[in-house]
C-alpha cells in the first residue's frame, strides 16, 4: 500500500485510531524542481574574512577562528549545493526508509508518522527515540538495526529493543498543526499515546 | 519531557542532551555574567559552553522562538534552508563543513542532505520552526525535576558536556552516566555504534537499579500460570509514583517482572 506523502488529510470518516501503513514515494518532478531551484540560487558575497596569520593546524587552508564566526561559510554552501544539484540521490534514502515498516495514526487530531521496527526477539524492550530541530527520522536510521537485532551487531539477546521512531508534529510526514499548543509538553503526551497504540496494534 | 510526565509504563529515559543546569546557573549564563565562583573545573567548562550557546550560538532560536512566520526564505530556497539547518551549533557546523570538504567523520554530505531534502520535499521548514515559538522562554537546558530513572550519555561536542555533579542533582534516579570520547549533538546519527552501546548500557542499568532494590529473589523460571499471576501483581499505572517506589512489595513485584521479561539474573 502506498500513501501519498502530501499533507492532504485522509477521509475523516475513517476510524481515527486506525493505523495506516505508509511508504515514501515523491514524484520525480519534485526532485527535478528541487535541483532546478538549487542551480538557480542567487548567492551573496563571501563572509568578510581578514587575511590572517592565525591559521588552524587542524584544518589546513581554512581559518576556523574567523570563517565560522559569521555563520555558514560561502565556500561550504557552494560545495554542498553543487553536490546536492548533481550527484546527490534522494532515492537511496527513500529506499532505506521504505525498508522499515512505517505507519500513520491520528493523535489529538493530527496525523503522526512513525517507523515501528519490531525486534524478532519477543522480550525486547519497547523504546521510542525522538528527533529534535533541525532533524527528522533520518537521524535515527543508523541505529535501528543494531537496536532491533543486537546479536548481529555486537550485542546480546538481552539488548534487543522494539523501536518506534516518530516524526514530530510539523516535521517530515507527520501533519502540520493548524492550531496552537503542539509544544514539547503536548508532544510528549502524544508519544505516550503513540507507544500504547503502536505496541498494541502494529 | 516524557520523563517529567512519567506516564504509566515508562520505566526510564535515556538522553544525550540532558537538561541539568540549576536555575541560577542557567540564568547567569544567559545574562553573560562571568562564571560564578565555587564551580568545579567540569562545571566551569559546561557554564562557559552554555554561555557561548546563549551569547553567540542560537540566533536561529530567537528567530524561530519569536517570529517563525517570517521565515519564508527557508521555505522558498533550498540553499536558504540548507544553510539554516547547517548552523545549529558551532561544532556540528565545523564537522559538516569538513565533510563537505571531503573529510567526513560520522556525517557524510549524503546524511546531511537526506535530512534537509526530507524537510524540503515535505515543505515543513516553517511548521518545524514553530517548535521554538511554542516553547519560547521555558528553557531547554535547565533541570526540570525528572523523578523516574534516567540514563545520560555525554558526548564531548554536544552544546555543553554535562558534569556529573549537576546531572546527579537534576536526576535523583540517575542510573547511568558515561562520557564518550567522540561525538556531538547528533549522536545517534554521527556515532551510531557508540550511541547504540550507550542505549544498551543505559537500559541495562534500569534493570540493575530494580535488581538492587529487590534482590535476592529466586530466579527459577515459573510456569505460565504463575507468570501471568506475577504480571497481574504489578499495576503499571502506579509504577512511577513515589509511594510505589517506597513500597518494597511493589519493587519485588517489578523485579519479578524484569526477571521474567528481560531474563536478568539476580545474583
Amino acid at each position: 500500500m502506498t500513501t501519498s506523502p502530501t499533507k492532504e488529510r485522509s477521509d475523516q470518516t475513517a476510524d481515527k485510531n486506525a493505523i495506516r501503513p505508509f511508504r515514501v514515494n515523491f514524484p520525480e518532478a519534485e526532485l527535478t524542481e528541487l535541483r532546478r531551484r538549487i542551480s538557480a540560487t542567487r548567492w551573496p558575497e563571501a563572509e568578510t574574512v581578514p587575511e590572517s596569520s592565525q591559521r588552524d593546524d587542524r584544518w589546513p587552508g581554512r581559518n576556523t577562528v574567523t570563517e565560522f564566526a559569521q555563520g555558514v561559510p560561502l565556500a561550504t554552501m557552494q560545495r554542498l549545493a553543487r553536490y546536492w544539484a548533481t550527484l546527490y540521490d534522494w532515492r537511496k534514502v527513500e529506499a532505506r526508509l521504505n525498508g522499515y515498516p512505517q505507519f500513520i495514526t491520528e493523535i489529538d487530531g493530527l496525523d503522526i508518522h512513525f517507523i515501528h521496527a519490531r525486534s524478532k526477539h519477543e522480550n525486547a524492550l519497547p523504546l521510542i527515540v525522538t528527533h529534535g530541530w533541525p532533524g527528522s527520522i533520518i537521524e535515527q536510521l543508523k541505529i535501528i538495526d543494531p537496536l532491533t537485532d543486537p546479536t548481529a551487531h555486537g550485542g546480546k539477546l538481552s539488548d534487543a529493543f522494539h523501536v518506534v521512531i516518530p516524526s514530530m508534529p510539523g516535521y517530515g510526514f507527520s501533519g502540520m498543526p493548524t492550531t496552537r499548543g503542539w509544544d514539547p509538553v503536548h508532544m510528549a503526551r502524544a508519544w505516550d499515546v503513540l507507544m500504547k497504540t503502536a505496541t498494541r496494534n502494529t | 519531557m516524557m520523563g517529567l510526565q512519567a506516564p504509566s509504563g515508562l520505566l526510564g529515559i535515556h538522553t544525550n542532551m540532558p537538561g541539568i543546569f540549576p536555575a541560577d546557573i542557567d540564568g547567569a549564563a544567559f545574562s553573560g555574567a562571568p562564571a560564578p565562583s565555587g564551580l568545579s573545573a567540569e562545571e566551569k567548562v559546561a557554564y562557559e559552553r552554555l554561555q557561548f550557546v546563549y551569547q553567540k550560538g542560537i540566533g536561529y532560536g530567537y528567530q524561530m522562538g519569536l517570529r517563525p512566520q517570517t521565515l519564508y526564505g527557508i521555505v522558498d530556497s533550498p540553499v536558504g534552508l540548507a544553510a539554516y539547518f547547517l548552523d545549529h551549533d558551532a561544532r556540528s557546523l565545523e564537522l559538516i563543513a569538513r565533510a563537505v570538504d571531503g573529510h567526513p567523520e560520522g556525517l557524510t554530505p549524503d546524511d546531511v542532505l537526506d535530512n534537509i531534502t526530507i524537510t524540503w520535499l515535505t515543505n515543513t521548514a516553517l511548521s518545524g520552526a514553530r517548535l521554538y515559538w511554542e516553547y519560547w522562554g521555558k528553557g531547554y537546558f535547565n533541570a526540570k525535576g525528572v523523578s523516574i530513572p534516567v540514563a545520560v550519555s555525554v558526548f564531548p561536542d554536544e552544546l555543553y558536556p554535562a558534569p556529573r555533579s549537576w546531572t546527579e542533582r537534576a536526576y535523583p534516579k540517575l542510573i547511568h552516566y558515561n562520557k564518550l570520547d567522540k561525538g556531538g549533538h547528533f549522536a545517534a546519527w554521527e556515532q551510531p555504534k557508540a550511541f547504540t552501546e550507550e542505549l544498551r548500557a543505559g537500559f541495562k542499568s534500569v534493570a540493575l537499579a530494580v535488581k538492587d532494590l529487590a534482590c535476592p529473589i529466586k530466579t527459577d523460571r515459573p510456569n505460565p500460570s504463575l507468570r501471568r499471576q506475577m504480571l497481574e501483581d504489578i499495576d503499571l499505572s502506579e509504577v512511577n509514583s513515589p509511594a510505589w517506589w517506597a513500597n518494597k512489595a511493589s519493587r519485588v513485584a517489578l523485579q519479578k517482572w524484569w526477571i521474567l521479561n528481560r531474563r536478568i539474573e539476580c545474583g
